[in-house]
């Protein structure tokens, strides 16, 4: 709770900063106070009682999902320094719409009652609206916003719409009612109790850019600024996530049965889609939005399976997916701006030539995306497999791994530029900010690959 | 409160549930086939406002007032989306001269 005010606060304050016009200060007070509400969050995890007539509630659950999605900010942060060194202007509007979307991704991850939920989902969905059309000159990145607005208040019209069916049948929008509902008319619902949660389910899967809902996530990612696209692809997938677990898990359990068969066929679809058509891009921007999407569908597995384990699996799965997504970006960016602005994976051709540091960062982060040991990576999908072959989910895990071979194939053909023996005459300025966070994303992959009990813990 | 109460009961709650859904599915249609860009924001209100008629149905018939509070904050929401909606279009106006949906095809999958 007390993050979610120093959060808050902190936007503001840094909106204020903007109107002196020194940019060299915005990041340093944003990384201040980010750091600041971590530790409030760290520290309060204690606290598990219901805050504000039942409003929000930190349970531990919320407070690591929120501490991840802080560190993950705080990184984004570090790279801003450099990403917004040369915008002339509105640098601490970024800062602070990125804060305020950040908190209503906490609140998505502590919500007690459904109008909680519905604010946290739009106080971090405006922002990110402003934010991916923050090029304002750019063509593409005005389609992107217009694209994510679009389809983002299409969402959630379905989202509230489903949620004011909930409480035509049980009365209530406080989850544990809810909860309590489910569990007494566990052998039938009444239809429209169902068509509730589908169309709840419908408006959340938008959110995480589940199939056959994952159109615009795409041409988002592509046109958004890149530090945008890496703040979206990380911070906001936790938070969705984080809010299904605890949709499922706390107030719709038990699921009827034809909620889960519709689940399954979401996370089929998610699986097949997401791997297969990353297979045809060429542009690295789609490449990992494709990849964000076909890992969409190995945290719908986990989250399905049912498994006793599945927060932590869920947590591990996104924090590890997040660090390397952001390594991947971070690296990204500095090829680009030396390639002039080009895209594709070309501009990676011979980087391990050029420079074999950056080269083998960007390996790691590819190896721990598809996988490989001993990286993080590798264990998150361990876990995510082994939880649903635990449950007894043989056929859809068997696919999950084939699609998870899929996966190896087109991330190496990022490598196959990386290592190629062609010459590429570029100089790579990689400013210190960033090699700090590329460095730090690089040890914890590793580190959490091999104690991934460091997370698991929790 | 009372008197409202059994204004709003007079109608069957089913009847409420059905015109909602109509609105709601107005809504969904014209999102998906009108070419206009400010019809498209209109039809997004249209489906929101259905959600706030049906809330307003559902508390009257629990008897809770926490759906009418709902309503309040749906409002809001919509009128932050409204703004933010609009600015995106007058900066795409700004750029292409034109806000007709169908130019928004250069970012292609």
């Amino acid at each position: 709770m007390a993050s979610l005010i120093v959060l808050s606060l902190l936007g503001i304050f840094l909106l204020f900063l903007g109107l002196g016009k020194n940019k060299k200060f915005y990041a340093p007070f944003g990384i201040i106070g980010l750091l600041i509400a971590l530790v409030l969050q760290i520290t309060n995890s204690g606290q598990h009682s219901p805050l504000l007539e039942n409003m929000v509630q930190f349970d531990s659950l919320a407070s690591v999902f929120s501490s991840s999605m802080l560190v993950l900010t705080l990184m984004i942060f570090l790279l801003g320094i450099e990403y917004y060194k040369d915008m002339p202007k509105n640098v601490a509007e970024n800062y602070s719409l990125m804060l305020f979307s950040l908190v209503g991704g906490l609140l998505m991850t502590s919500f007690a009652n459904m109008v909680t939920l519905f604010l946290g989902i739009e106080i971090l969905s405006i922002p990110l609206y402003i934010l991916s059309g923050s090029k304002k000159k750019s063509y593409r990145s005005n389609e992107a916003s217009f694209k994510y607005f679009l389809l983002g208040s299409f969402a959630s019209a379905f989202l509230l719409f489903g949620i004011a069916l909930v409480y035509g049948v049980t009365a209530s929008f406080d989850i544990s009612a809810i909860s309590r509902f489910c569990s007494t008319h566990s052998e039938g619902l009444p239809p429209l109790m169902t068509g509730g949660m589908l169309m709840i389910f419908l408006g959340l899967a938008f959110k995480v850019a589940a199939v056959p809902f994952h159109f615009w996530s795409p041409d988002v990612y592509e046109g958004s600024p890149t530090l945008i696209t890496a703040f979206m692809s990380t911070v906001v997938k936790t938070a969705g996530f984080a809010a299904l677990y605890r949709l499922i898990s706390h107030a719709f359990s038990p699921l009827p049965e034809s909620m889960i068969w519709m689940l399954w066929i979401l996370t089929f679809l998610t699986l097949a889609v997401g791997n297969l058509s990353a297979l045809w891009q060429s542009s690295f921007k789609r490449l990992l939005a494709y990849s964000s999407i076909a890992n969409s569908g190995f945290l719908l597995l986990a989250l399905l399976s049912g498994d006793p384990q599945s927060p932590g699996t869920i947590l591990f799965y996104t924090f590890t997916y997040s660090l390397a997504t952001l390594t991947a970006f971070s690296l990204f960016f500095s090829v680009k701006k030396s390639s002039q602005g080009s895209e594709q994976m070309e501009i990676f051709t011979g980087l391990w030539k050029n420079n074999p540091f950056l080269a083998i960062m960007l390996t790691f982060a590819l190896f721990s995306l598809a996988g490989i040991p001993p990286l993080a990576g590798f264990f998150g999908k361990y876990l995510v497999f082994f939880s649903a072959i635990r449950q007894d989910f043989l056929w859809i895990s068997a696919f999950a791994i084939l699609m998870a071979v899929v996966g190896i194939y087109y991330y190496f053909s990022v490598l196959r530029f990386v290592f190629s023996a062609k010459e590429n005459p570029i100089t790579i300025q990689y400013p210190k900010t960033s090699m700090v966070v590329i460095i730090l994303c690089g040890l914890l992959l590793v580190i959490l690959g091999i104690f991934p009990s460091l997370i698991l813990s929790y | 409160m009372e008197p409202i109460q059994t204004a709003i009961r007079v109608v069957p709650l089913e009847h409420y549930v059905i015109l909602a859904s109509a609105l709601f599915c107005i809504g969904i249609l014209g999102v998906l086939f009108r070419r206009n860009t400010i019809i498209i924001l209109m039809c997004i209100e249209l489906m929101l406002n259905s959600v706030t008629l049906l809330l307003a149905a559902f508390s009257a018939y629990h008897s809770d007032p926490a759906g009418q509070v709902f309503v309040f904050f749906i409002m809001v929401v919509a009128a932050a989306e409204v703004a933010v909606g609009l600015a995106i279009l007058v900066m795409m106006k700004r750029n292409i001269d034109s806000i007709d949906i169908n130019l928004l095809n250069r970012l292609k999958w």
